[in-house]
């Protein structure tokens, strides 16, 4: 018996020896130092994040990094550790490591093995921004990258904080229709519209947990509403409506224009699902992309001359307009203002979004057209509304595609899509802006295992928006109402 | 013998089963296999699970992974519908009829001659069969109930809807014991209550959470016949109490059944359309040859794959009206929002070389599937197109993904391989030849301009013949003779001999525009010229349609005047 322990004990002690020896292996031990930072997905190397964000996870590039060892070491105390096959770092301890150094530093040491052999580089710095992120999250919509058809099309919640992503509506609760455009008030979900297309197609309002499901196509404005905005005290909803069409190409420079053959721009009153119009947005000419600036009382839209489409495709550019509207009365001013004229940049200004603050208004510029995403050369520009200078956000723009710009509901943070990853799916990048229009290097969104999620996604990111409280939907009443076509009739007013 | 017997009529209805399967309806079965994308990941397994129906839909995926061959589907199939007869037996025996125990499995078979039909459906129906014969076996009523009254939640998980065939075996067995009514109803009301709940946990409408996410391909269809094949059961349940056997009888109406069932369920139109395509899919140009051979195709699509197999060996430009012809359709099916009706399509714009052409019907085929699954064959494709325009990181994207699977890892690892490296690419007897096949100016894509689009991808690479000849034969197919001359005189004017076809088109173009042959600037074969001789000849007799079909149906002139729409 006591023969039999001791072969036991023996055992285990050796099962634990090699547990041990195995363990150690797996820790870079006196690692080779190299000159160059390490090569990381994403690329989280001198970004700016907000305290407590979920953690920014990362892989290394090359596949054949076997292990790696992360030591993450705080300007204002603090250390993280974390080793494995990625960057992987406890959610609540990452919390707290960002609140402790908020406006301080996080350098981060990263040794990756290769073949056996630990290698260890240059440090890089990840700054805690002093600009809280206090928005619960961001949602979106996630579609295929297509052409005509809409796919597996789903608009989706995810929360900053953490890895937590949860539908909001799914088209497998509303078979058959196409969801776009989800919009909140100023990132508060107690207000949102959204717009479905499709056979059972409608604009939904919901308001405080109410839907109602409307059809904005009247006699005079012949076509739905599309692109729309809130108005700060939550009563109206400027709109676009739009003719939207859209072109292949044959070859690889360009995938698809989008273009629309008629826009207009009009208010609907959400109390009583009147359209106000008015001739000054109403012309031959094509309206679209409105939004109200930030105290409500200006409302920025994009105005383009008609042209024979698609034969004039590149001929197609837009001017950024404003207008004035007084919400206690419901009526537009008499002139229109142009703050960007073609003539005077020959290029396309579209998606204006001005921040909640009433400080900067961030638009996209293309070489042509009203559909950013399809164009490779779009660019975010800022424009500073208190001395009307504009320029390139260089910071952020890429290569490739940027656009979908939204804003945090403090107008610190924006988030916006880019192509720059892969030129064909789009992902969501934050940054942060300080008063005096300084943008920080964006990060990509955080996920768990990013590589493996980016890299099996097979979805676009698009009209994300912060959001600041999580979205409280009911897909059953949504389908319900959806597919019986109970539909309120807006009137104009 | 006679205690073989039940045995060897099992296994007769097993062959039975193989045999339609595997000769009379094949490409029904490979059909299956394109449209999901199987990984053996964890990840794609949990997924899997994570919705009702999620255990079943799994193992039908994992099934029909071997539909690509069809003999492999058939296979399946027969062994499913063959352990469905059996489950079904060991339910009702050994009071039952054994000829009854056919049954549900005989309808299911006809559910299958519809392409709808989704491989989980027999799997769910096995496992609750099966799971509802194992739950029997335990002796002790309480145990047995309170076994199944976890089990249908957790079957209704994993199985989908058709726990309620589960349910109604444990009904039948339970409502005369103790507290049968009781029993029963809650059993009832937990099977009614499971949907009810699962649609606040899962997006998807109360209606599907009821008649099954994975059991038809098409989310607004109800499977009836699945519904039919469970009463089916109820029916061989019944059939226990009474007194009657009739085993020879019900055997025979089952094969009545089952004869006229799968007779007018069974779409042969499809089958040959499902052919011609996968003959396309799998490049078996000849094998379309000889298929076209014994029955000219009619429709868009199984024409279109002929000239795209006349093309491929080269014989479009002499043969093509040897065969009937449906106008531009039969080269270019209209684009149309549908899973499986672009694919043909985009394998002709595939190998012409307008690659962002194909990639483009492609990727609308694959989000076009109905059930939101990806396509195995689309990967492939788009990993191609990808490759070949130099977009290696999607290229990398697909690949990647299909090394996850079972008979396509071999063929994406290779690929990937290639990712960056241009000579490899540039030197590859297909993708070196589609790229320098690409167009070199970019414009719009319209269908109305379909001559144009293919006159400047000619120009783009003058040694892209099939370009020239599917520029030809549109412009022939649409009767436009008014330009046809102009087009035919682009093309390499080095060949030997004018093709049979364009010759024809030529002299009637010629014919059309000149009061005679003289002054024609073309070698116009003597025969040919007789021929067309004849033809006016025939036409200024009146001759009557079917004379001139006889005679002359294999020209393009009786195309132009008779069969042109």
């Amino acid at each position: 018996m006591i023969q039999r322990i001791k072969y036991m004990v023996r055992f285990i002690l050796t099962l634990l020896l090699c547990v041990l020896t195995f363990s150690c292996s797996n820790r870079p031990d006196h690692p080779v130092l190299v000159n160059g930072l390490p090569d990381i997905y994403p690329d989280y190397i001198d970004v700016s994040i907000p305290a407590g964000i979920a953690p920014l996870n990362f892989n290394a590039a090359d596949n054949r990094v076997q292990r790696m060892d992360v030591i993450i070491k705080g300007s204002k105390g603090g250390e993280l550790h974390a080793n494995g096959k990625w960057a992987d770092f406890d959610v609540n301890e990452w919390k707290k490591l960002t609140q402790m150094n908020q406006g301080g530093d996080l350098t981060v040491t990263v040794c990756m093995m290769v073949d056996g052999n630990w290698v260890q580089y240059e440090d890089f710095v990840i700054h805690v921004s002093t600009y809280l992120l206090d928005d619960f999250g961001l949602t979106y919509r996630r579609i295929p990258p297509g052409y005509e058809v809409g796919g597996n099309i789903g608009i989706y919640q995810r929360d900053l904080h953490s890895f937590e992503e949860s539908p909001i509506l799914q088209v497998s609760a509303v078979p058959g229709q196409c969801m776009n455009c989800h919009t909140a008030n100023r990132a508060n979900p107690s207000s949102f519209y959204m717009q479905l297309r499709g056979e059972h197609g409608g604009t939904l309002i919901q308001k405080d947990g109410k839907q109602t499901w409307l059809t904005t196509k009247t006699d005079s404005t012949k076509l739905n509403t599309s692109y729309g905005y809130w108005h700060p005290d939550g009563d109206y909803c400027a709109f676009s409506i739009n003719s939207i069409h859209q072109s292949f190409f044959v070859g690889k420079d360009r995938r698809i224009e989008v273009y629309d053959t008629a826009s207009d721009v009009l208010v609907l009153d959400t109390r009583t699902n009147e359209l106000v119009l008015s001739p000054l947005l109403q012309t031959s000419d094509w309206e679209s992309y409105p939004v109200f600036s930030a105290d409500g009382k200006t409302l920025y839209y994009c105005t383009a001359k008609a042209c024979n489409l698609p034969a004039e495709y590149e001929k197609v550019k837009y001017n950024l307009c404003s207008i004035s509207f007084d919400a206690s009365t419901g009526k537009y001013g008499e002139k229109v203002d142009t703050l960007i004229r073609v003539t005077d940049v020959d290029k396309s200004i579209t998606y204006p979004r001005p921040s909640y603050d009433g400080r900067w208004l961030m638009y996209n510029v293309t070489d042509f057209g009203n559909f950013p995403v399809n164009h490779k050369e779009a660019d975010l520009w800022l424009m500073d509304l208190q001395s009307g200078e504009t320029r390139s956000l260089s910071e952020v723009n890429s290569e490739d595609a940027e656009n979908y710009h939204s804003w945090s509901s403090d107008s610190h943070w924006f988030v916006f899509c880019s192509r720059r990853e892969n030129g064909m799916y789009t992902q969501l990048y934050l940054a942060s802006i300080d008063e005096q229009g300084k943008v920080s290097k964006p990060f990509l969104l955080p996920q768990r295992n990013p590589k493996k999620y980016y890299h099996e996604l097979f979805d676009s990111y698009n009209c994300p928006d912060f959001t600041t409280v999580p979205v409280e939907f009911d897909a059953r009443i949504a389908h319900d109402v959806v597919m019986s076509d109970k539909r309120v009739q807006v009137k104009i007013r | 013998m006679q205690k073989y017997s039940k045995h060897i009529i099992g296994l007769l209805y097993v062959i039975a089963v193989l045999l339609f399967f595997g000769i009379c309806y094949p490409n029904h079965i490979s059909y299956q296999e394109q449209f999901q994308l199987f990984l053996f990941t964890p990840n794609y397994f949990w997924e899997t699970l994570a919705i009702p129906g999620g255990l079943a839909d799994y193992f039908g995926g994992f099934f029909t992974q071997v539909f690509l061959y069809s003999w492999g589907g058939a296979v399946v199939l027969a062994l499913l519908l063959g352990a469905i007869q059996q489950a079904t037996w060991l339910n009702i025996k050994p009071k039952g009829s054994y000829a009854l125990s056919f049954l549900p499995s005989v309808i299911l078979w006809v559910f299958f001659c519809n392409e709808a039909a989704m491989v989980a459906t027999l799997v769910a129906f096995l496992f609750s069969l099966l799971a509802a014969w194992c739950i029997g076996l335990i002796q002790n009523m309480w145990i047995r109930r309170s076994v199944s009254f976890v089990l249908i939640p957790v079957l209704y998980l994993l199985l989908g809807p058709l726990v309620g065939l589960f349910v109604l075996i444990a009904l039948v067995r339970e409502y005369k014991e103790m507290y049968g009514v009781i029993v029963s109803g809650t059993m009832i009301l937990l099977l009614v209550f499971c949907p009810l709940c699962a649609q606040y946990l899962f997006n998807y409408p109360l209606v599907r959470l009821f008649y099954g996410l994975h059991y038809s391909r098409f989310p607004e269809i109800v499977p009836t016949l699945v519904l039919v094949s469970v009463l089916a059961v109820a029916v061989a349940l019944c059939w226990r109490t009474s007194k009657l056997k009739m085993n020879g009888m019900i055997g025979a109406v089952t094969a009545i059944i089952a004869i006229s069932g799968i007779s007018s369920s069974a779409d042969f139109n499809k089958e040959e359309l499902m052919g011609y395509d996968f003959m396309v899919r799998t490049r078996q140009w000849n094998r379309i040859l000889l298929t076209a051979n014994k029955k000219a195709p009619s429709a868009p699509l199984s024409v279109s794959a002929l000239n795209l197999a006349l093309a491929q060996k080269g014989f479009l430009a002499d043969h093509m009206f040897d065969y009937y012809q449906n106008g531009g359709q039969g080269m270019f099916p209209n684009f149309v929002r549908d899973f499986w009706l672009p694919l043909t399509p985009a394998e002709a714009f595939y190998y012409l070389g307008m690659t962002y052409v194909a990639q483009q019907y492609t990727y609308e085929a694959m989000e076009a599937i109905p059930d939101f699954q990806k396509s195995v064959r689309c990967y492939k494709r788009l990993a191609e197109t990808n490759l070949i325009n130099g977009d290696y990181k999607v290229a990398r994207k697909y690949l990647n993904q299909l090394q996850h699977t079972l008979l396509y890892s071999r063929w994406a690892e290779e690929t990937l391989k290639l990712l960056g490296n241009e000579d490899a690419i540039n030197n590859h007897p297909e993708y070196g030849r589609l790229r320098k096949m690409a167009y070199k100016d970019d414009f719009y894509v319209s269908d109305r301009e379909m001559a144009s689009m293919l006159g400047q991808l000619y120009m783009s690479n003058r040694d892209n013949q099939m370009a020239y000849d599917y520029l030809l034969g549109w412009t022939m197919l649409n009767g436009d003779m008014e330009n046809f001359p102009s087009y035919f005189s682009i093309g390499n004017m080095q060949m030997k001999e004018i093709p049979s076809c364009y010759q024809q088109a030529l002299v009637l173009s010629w014919a059309l525009s000149h009061p005679s042959p003289e002054g024609m600037p073309w070698p116009i074969s003597t025969n040919i010229l007789n021929g067309f001789n004849g033809f006016v000849q025939a036409q200024r007799q009146n001759q009557p349609v079917d004379y001139m079909k006889a005679q002359y149906g294999q020209t393009y002139w009786y195309y132009y005047f008779y069969s042109k729409s």
